[in-house]
């Protein structure tokens, strides 16, 4: 390994000399950091204290072990990825004016890999952050309120209160975000949103946003912003806890799921019959007949077969999977070998080029413990009922072992079973349905790389021996490990996919990173850089 | 003359939870199915309630002092049958929600629901329909009583099909009608109100009216007819071409094929012959429609009437002559039998087929297998069975008309006599461990269930023995028939209703205070009793035949019903289909 350690330990004694002594703004070794992240091409490094994001670039031949520091709006709470975008998405609580301190509004920062930040003024109170999948729209809450949150301030915060933000706006732009209050019962507490693709409604291409409480969901119309929400109860009186929306671009229909209830419920939009289509506005959707599903649906699908579209919906309470055609009343019911509450859809490889990919499902238990996933080839179902179900058309596979999780290794034909208690996780092969159990040295979360075909375990910090970073090779079925100089605290994918690199992040006061080449991952190719944090206090330090 | 018969579906309705007991009412007889009240599906945990559907007319007073100060004992007890919904149809399980103004329509085979919006406010009762020519499931559904305004919409037939959203037709019937009786070939129906069967005061003010309903897929028609005061039961020929409505005034003729040609008019009403003074009781007409059979309160008088030529016979049971009706039809007494004292009819039940009556003297444990019309001729053709040492009330026919039990519920007797009616055998008196509330018999007539009384005070004494223990329980036996074997079976709570399939017994319990929600399955082979939890209370039961399933309709805010196949053994959860919807635009933001 070709280490670089820059920084002695007479200078580092020098440093926090210096730091005890001067202004901590001024000095500004990071105190109270966030769990990195990796940005495009960097690691991210966010203060909480300091309100700093830092960024090092690990994808350089020769690793600058200098941070580049970014300003962020005071008390940053949260911080995702932007999905589909290289951009982080920080949540900040902003700054009461109190004694010796300036007020500073609340902001959504968003940051980006060159270290730019631009922030979205916010209302204050919000603690929760969902965005759409794809990336442009973000929807703020309020959610619970712990002892140590930071926004626990004199600001009363209503948790009725909630504001969606389009990031494909300036923040200059005043349409760039809006607020809604979901009425003033308890009942109207959101308690989440889902967001639709786009969806061409009473002649207008819109994006819908569905945020749900327990008995209520509010539709929100994010392309006209001006226009009211629409209020649905499926049902007055009666608590749904509403856990899941899909939507059908195409028949404009949504499907609601709720914990508390056997129904799947349909809004059609497809009837434009309200007077307000003349409008830009929303039109009111029609609430369709309830379909009826075994106890307890936990998660829901759509998928098409020719021109059709039906609903797979699995449940918590019952070993029995229900298809909905949703152009008809038709359901069918499919008996399984043990409960599955999870739907991972797949296509499988079509076996000419004339034939399209079916569809397929392939049904589990999340958190349960349970050897068995099931295959359902949707393609071939007869909706007619259980007693002409084509038995070719489903699939269990048993496994040595039990598993609670399921990860998917992204654009490819594997996932991986997971054990979180035990030292042992299964590889599927989707396509030939083969099983590859794989016992690990310690219990270790899985990291599936799409980019190199290959899955990092992450040693648990409190594991011995975790300075070794175990990966398994996906072409080649072959597992290999590269030990480290220092126990690994956070693997990231870094770099691109022509460049795709693994960043370890080790336990330091003063940064320590190590940097790998994902393709051909080596104890002697690897690099690591320490002290970068130190680094930037100098740089702050010279004129 | 199609005298309704325990079929499946109606024993899903057979009794109501913690009912209470009923004189010797017409409306009382257990047989009246098809001239049931549908009744709103309320769930009732009370000693006396649930009984919407008893009917008012009281009986003798109990336990009165005769001369000489000889103590008779009271009139027999015979239950109530009544309906609660939801209703299966063939495929499909019909659930009203008054407060949406719908009807949901679950199907049994993929549960499937689809929502009728039949006109009218508050959809109540509902009766569904088998029809043979209509491969529909068809729903007749009533609005509430006293809440309609007018009889403008007041009714509707729905029809639900697999893979077609369901049809309402709207209809107008008689105002606040509250019992739906179906004919056999499920062609019409006869829709009426029935004071004895609605709590509320009110009432239509048409107290000899009543709507027949003409079932077509391609045209549903409504007909008013006038009857005779008061209609308390209608019956039909076996054919379906014809009903009977019975009424204070007699028996009103309905000719259906009459009605559709010439609409609304007044339906010929045969009188029974009885006087202002007489009361009759247990009237039911015979499977070919040519007689009407009805007994005298208090009386040993049975009178048949011939619905074509109109003359009436009496019998004299307990002397087995012939009344000469003519000679004293003007006397005011005329009904009141110097040689009552020499005893009384308590019970009688006309069979299946028509052919015969059974009539029990309990004054002199006799029971008389009565040919109909023969032995109103002849009364040597009666043929008397007395069952000694034995005190017998009530008789209840097998469906295949070969047995009887013969049983009593107004003294703690704890026997049960099962009498071969083509005697072959002799009468078995059977012993059991608890008196008898009430008696149902399966369709397959090969078992019995006989529903236990419960004595007053606490089981759980523990200065009691065991027998108190039991009698102080609730509790019912499943009696075989051909060797007339008990099984008893003590339960925590009263029973509540039932269902019988080919293989098993289906009762629902429900004891809110015990925290009791369950359903006990029965089998009809080896009499094993096994205990199926409930997730909420239930308070209906039911059976479709297409699928051999059975549906169990509970308490839940959005509804729920359990499905279980005949064996119950799979078992599905249903609910969240009874929705009050709500979609509005927000305020302006």
């Amino acid at each position: 390994m070709s280490a670089r350690c820059f920084i002695s330990s007479v200078l580092f004694f020098l440093i926090l000399l210096a730091y005890g002594c001067g202004e901590r703004d001024d000095l500004a070794i990071p105190v109270d950091l966030m769990q990195p992240l990796a940005l495009g091409p960097k690691v991210v490094f966010i203060d909480k204290s300091l309100y700093k994001a830092y960024l090092l670039d690990v994808t350089k031949k020769e690793i600058e072990p200098k941070v580049t520091a970014a300003d962020l709006p005071p008390r940053p709470l949260l911080v995702q990825k932007r999905n589909q975008v290289d951009e982080l998405l920080i949540l900040c609580a902003g700054q009461q004016d109190t004694e010796g301190k300036e007020e500073k509004p609340a902001a959504l920062a968003v940051l980006k890999s060159d270290g730019g930040v631009r922030k979205y003024e916010i209302e204050r109170g919000f603690n929760s952050l969902i965005q759409s999948q794809d990336g442009r729209y973000v929807f703020l809450s309020v959610q619970g309120q712990t002892e140590d949150d930071p926004t626990a301030t004199n600001t009363i915060v209503l948790p009725q209160n909630v504001m969606f933000i389009d990031l494909e706006k300036k923040p200059s732009d005043e349409s760039a975000r809006f607020s809604l209050l979901l009425g003033n019962s308890i009942s109207n507490v959101p308690t989440g949103v889902s967001f639709s693709p786009e969806m061409s409604v009473a002649g207008k291409s819109r994006r819908l946003a569905l945020i749900q409480s327990t008995d209520i969901v509010w539709l929100v119309d994010l392309s006209t912003p001006d226009s009211p929400p629409i209020f649905i109860q499926p049902n007055v009186g009666q608590q749904f806890s509403f856990e899941q929306a899909l939507f059908d671009e195409k028949k404009k229909r949504l499907f609601l799921r709720g914990s508390n209830t056997d129904t799947i419920n349909i809004l059609d939009f497809a009837e434009d019959t309200d007077a307000s289509s003349a409008t830009d506005m929303l039109p009111l959707p029609v609430l369709r007949d309830p379909r009826l599903v075994a106890q307890g649906p936990s998660d829901m699908a759509l998928y098409t077969v020719g021109d059709r579209t039906y609903l797979l919906v699995v449940s918590n309470g019952s070993n029995v999977a229900t298809i909905i055609d949703t152009d008809s009343s038709t359901v069918a019911t499919v008996a399984l070998p043990v409960v599955a509450n999870r739907i991972l859809m797949f296509s499988s490889t079509a076996a000419s080029e004339s034939e399209a990919p079916s569809a397929q499902a392939l049904l589990y238990n999340h958190g349960g413990q349970y050897n068995v996933v099931t295959f359902i080839d949707l393609a071939n179902i007869d909706l007619e009922g259980t007693e002409r179900l084509k038995a070719e058309s489903v699939e269990s596979v048993y496994f040595d072992t039990y598993f609670d999780q399921l990860s998917v290794v992204p654009n490819g034909n594997i996932v991986v079973l997971i054990n979180t208690n035990g030292k042992q996780v299964s590889l599927l092969d989707l396509a030939e349905r083969n099983v590859f159990p794989i016992k690990t040295p310690s219990q270790m979360k899985v990291i599936a790389d799409s980019r190199v075909n290959k899955l990092w375990f992450e040693p648990r910090t409190n594991d011995q021996n975790n300075d070794r970073l175990v990966y398994l090779d996906l072409e080649t079925f072959s597992s290999e490990d590269v030990r480290l100089d220092s126990q690994i605290e956070h693997a990231l994918l870094v770099g691109t996919e022509a460049e795709a690199q693994i960043a370890i992040v080790h336990p330091s006061s003063i940064g320590y990173v190590t940097v790998l080449d994902a393709k051909s991952p080596s104890r002697k190719s690897a690099v690591s850089v320490e002290g970068f944090f130190i680094s930037h206090v100098l740089d702050r330090g010279e004129p | 003359m199609n005298k309704p018969l325990f079929i499946i579906e109606i024993a899903a309705a057979l009794l109501i939870f913690g009912c209470s007991t009923g004189d010797n009412s017409e409306a009382g007889d257990m047989t009246h199915a098809n001239g049931t009240p549908v009744a709103t599906g309320g769930y009732a945990t009370g000693p006396t309630a649930g009984m919407e559907g008893q009917a008012g007319r009281k009986d003798d007073a109990p336990g009165e002092m005769m001369d000489g100060g000889v103590q008779t004992l009271p009139p027999e007890k015979e239950k109530l049958v009544d309906f609660e919904q939801p209703q299966a149809g063939k495929r499909f399980v019909f659930v009203v929600n008054p407060e949406t103004d719908s009807v949901f329509i679950i199907d049994s085979k993929n549960f499937a629901v689809k929502t009728a919006h039949p006109p009218g406010d508050k959809p109540t009762f509902l009766k569904t329909v088998e029809s043979p020519t209509d491969e529909a499931d068809i729903a007749i559904v009533l609005n509430a009583p006293l809440v309609a305004k007018d009889e403008e919409n007041n009714a509707a037939v729905i029809r639900a099909k697999a893979d077609e959203e369901p049809t309402a037709n709207a209809l107008r019937v008689v105002k606040n009608s509250n019992v739906i009786a179906v004919s056999p070939d499920g062609r019409h129906a006869v829709v009426y109100y029935n004071s004895n069967y609605s709590s509320a005061s009110d009432s239509s003010g048409r107290y000899q009216d009543v709507t027949v309903i003409s079932l077509s897929k391609e045209s549903d028609q409504s007909f008013n007819i006038t009857v005779g005061f008061r209609p308390s039961a209608v019956y039909f020929t076996s054919d379906g071409t014809k009903g009977f409505v019975v009424t204070e005034d007699g028996v009103s003729i309905l000719d259906f094929a009459e009605i559709e040609r010439s609409g609304a008019g007044v339906a010929e009403t045969v009188s029974l012959g009885y006087t202002l003074s007489e009361r009759p009781s247990d009237v039911s007409i015979t499977a070919d429609g040519r007689y009407a059979l009805a007994r005298l309160q208090n009386d040993a008088a049975v009178y048949l009437v011939d619905l074509e030529t109109r003359s009436i016979k009496a019998l004299n049971l307990v002397l087995k002559e012939i009344i000469n009706r003519d000679s004293d039809a003007d006397d005011d007494d005329a009904g009141v039998d110097p040689r009552v004292s020499q005893g009384q009819i308590t019970d009688l039940d006309l069979a299946a087929s028509g052919d015969y009556a059974v009539a029990v003297l309990r004054d002199t444990s006799e029971v008389l297998k009565i040919p109909v019309p023969q032995a109103f001729d002849d009364p040597s053709q009666i043929n008397a069975t007395k069952i000694d040492g034995v005190v017998i009330g009530l008789s209840e026919l097998a469906p295949d008309g070969r047995h009887a039990l013969l049983y009593t519920t107004v003294v703690p007797d704890e026997r049960v006599t099962v009498l071969d009616l083509e005697g072959e055998t002799k009468p078995q008196t059977v012993r059991l461990q608890k008196s008898i509330e009430t008696v149902a018999i399966a369709p397959d007539s090969k078992n019995a269930l006989l529903i236990h009384t419960k004595q007053e005070g606490w089981r759980e004494d523990p200065a009691i023995d065991e027998n108190t223990r039991i009698d102080r329980s609730y509790g019912y036996s499943i009696l075989r028939l051909a060797d007339g074997f008990p099984k008893l079976q003590v339960t925590d709570t009263q029973l509540g209703p039932f269902v019988i399939t080919p293989e098993y017994l289906f009762i629902l319990f429900r004891d809110d205070a015990l925290s009791i929600k369950e359903v006990q399955r029965v089998s009809l082979v080896s009499l094993q009793v096994d205990t199926i939890g409930l997730k909420r209370p239930p308070y209906s039961i039911g059976s479709i035949s297409q699928f051999e399933r059975v549906f169990i309709a509970q308490e839940q805010a959005g509804g729920l019903i359990t499905l279980m196949d005949w064996k119950g053994d799979l078992r599905e959860d249903i609910s969240g289909f009874d929705r009050n919807p709500k979609i509005e635009r927000g305020s302006e933001k």
